[in-house]
């Protein structure tokens, strides 16, 4: 009883998200045609020869990499972080506090419900898009399982920092700025445009443990140069900024919900 | 009360819970509706989130499609169940509003400003609705409005706060002859108000045949007032009115800023 709550809630926000196909199909395709552009520039830049690999990954890894993560990263929008402070600064929060339910909980669910139609569209026009341009690349099944595993756990990874970034609005009202630094450092540190495999080793080893590159990018590492060692340090460091963040937000939560009074609802 | 604002001093107990520490306890019991908030998913029917709260209060499959239909039936949204929420009008939308925080059944419901932004049709809809499942659930009502026909056409008892203080407390009935100071007497004579000179009245309006005369609200000075204009001159019409209740509101208010 306690999980069909949430499982309804996710459900309700698919399908809000599937009732304008238009808007779905919009977001893979832009995510498809910034995979192309980003191809472009990296063929161009190993087409001159002086360098055909980088720590052992050819250009079409690097690309196959940077795709996935694109694909993954779909979820950013709608950003939760603004959904919240909206929440927040409206008043619309009282309805979710009326009711028999989890607040972050709700929040969480409806996360999935939203990434889910996106995610799985995005991910098939990009993989389209990828094979197109540079072939496809030998897929084990253990790295398609472990590389889910480390999606889930990277998606919940920026479902929560996204949540404690929404939930700064008890306080701030307006989380717009710190939504724009995040935003940022995954596109700068989590694989977007350069995947961390190839980063100098000193900044790959900081990176590596900054949760940036834990979001999206380490599950389609995984996918695309399955390495169980690689793999096991990748599943660590998410289970220990899943922890260390759930803690965060859940105590930005106690403290925020009690502003609800001096905000005016 | 809800459990949605946290108090910054004294006691609060609602049904016998406390709604900071027993919020989920107490969910399960109140329903609410904001007039100014929407609770159904916008771009889905109705139906789509009556289901969704179904499952949020834990109702089963056989007691929530009872009670929807019943709910349906009472509130008469039958032919708009299926339309997505967008769709529907203000008055249509708050009545599917209302249906939602009724489907589990609370003993409490909560309604803030329903009729806001409602033309008088809906509002008369909506005042129906309202007394309906005060009358036959029996559900305690608590309602908050700044349309001072709300309170006259639905509550039995009006509680006026102002500034956090509670400055009345009773029966509707008896609100406005506790506060109501004055009355108004419009009187339609047959010649020239020219003559007509009352000065212990206060004139608000005049015309060629007619007047509103203000006087003290007892019996003394209205019956003075009659005695004046009956000897004096040849009435076609006589009518006495009180103050609106948003009137006698206003003068509270003002009364206690002042």
């Amino acid at each position: 009883m306690f999980l069909r709550k949430y499982i309804s809630i996710a459900s309700i926000q698919a399908k809000t998200e599937k009732t304008y196909l238009f808007n779905l199909f919009s977001k893979g395709a832009i995510i498809a045609l910034r995979i192309w552009i980003i191809a472009q520039l990296y063929e161009a830049s190993f087409s001159s020869g002086v360098v055909g690999q980088i720590e052992g990954i050819t250009p079409a890894m690097i690309i196959w990499m940077v795709t996935l993560t694109q694909a993954f990263g779909i979820v950013t929008s709608p950003d939760v972080g603004t959904l919240i402070s909206e929440d927040v600064r409206k008043g619309e929060i009282a309805y979710s506090l009326l009711r028999p339910i989890s607040y972050p909980m709700q929040q969480f669910a409806g996360f999935w419900g939203r990434s889910a139609p996106s995610l799985i569209l995005g991910t098939t026009l990009s993989v389209i898009v990828a094979f197109l341009l540079v072939g496809g690349f030998e897929l084990h099944l253990k790295a398609l399982f472990f590389g889910s595993i480390l999606l889930i756990l990277g998606l919940t990874l920026h479902f929560l920092i996204s949540l404690s970034i929404g939930l700064l609005a008890f306080w701030t009202e307006d989380v717009s700025a710190f939504r724009w630094i995040y935003q940022k450092l995954y596109i700068m540190l989590g694989g977007m445009i350069l995947p961390p495999a190839i980063f100098p080793e000193r900044l790959q080893w900081i990176v590596e443990r900054l949760p940036f590159a834990h979001l999206f990018y380490s599950a389609s590492e995984v996918i695309v140069l399955f390495d169980y060692t690689r793999m096991m340090q990748h599943l660590c460091v998410q289970v220990g900024w899943v922890i260390l963040l759930s803690i965060v937000s859940y105590f930005l939560y106690q403290k925020g919900v009690r502003r609800v009074a001096q905000n005016g609802g | 009360m809800t459990g949605i604002l946290f108090r910054s001093s004294g006691e609060v107990s609602v049904l016998g819970l406390d709604p900071e520490k027993q919020r989920i306890e107490l969910a399960f019991q109140i329903g609410a509706v904001f007039g100014q908030k929407a609770q159904l998913w916008f771009h889905l029917p109705a139906l789509d989130s009556y289901k969704l709260f179904s499952e949020m209060y834990e109702l089963d499959t056989e007691s929530y499609k009872k009670r929807l239909n019943f709910l349906v039936e009472a509130f008469e949204i039958g032919k708009y169940l299926k339309t997505p929420v967008r769709k529907l009008s203000l008055g249509e939308r708050m009545r599917c509003e209302i249906v939602a925080s009724l489907l589990h059944g609370p003993k409490v419901v909560f309604l803030d400003e329903p009729t806001i932004g409602l033309d008088v049709v809906a509002k008369q809809q909506i005042r129906e609705v309202i007394r309906h499942i005060n009358e036959t659930e029996k559900v305690t009502i608590f309602l908050t409005s700044h349309d001072a026909g709300d309170i006259e056409a639905l509550a039995k008892r009006t509680i006026v706060i102002n500034h956090g203080r509670i400055v009345y407390d009773g029966s509707t009935a008896l609100f406005g002859r506790e506060y109501l100071k004055t009355k108004t007497i419009e009187l339609v004579l047959e010649e020239s108000t020219e003559r007509f000179k009352y000065p212990e009245g206060k004139v608000i309006e005049s015309g060629k045949f007619n007047l509103k005369i203000e006087v003290e609200n007892n019996g003394r000075a209205i019956e003075k007032l009659l005695s004046y204009a009956t000897s004096n001159f040849k009435l076609s019409d006589i009518n006495i009115s009180e103050p609106e209740l948003e009137e006698v509101i206003a003068g509270i208010y003002k009364e206690k800023r002042n």
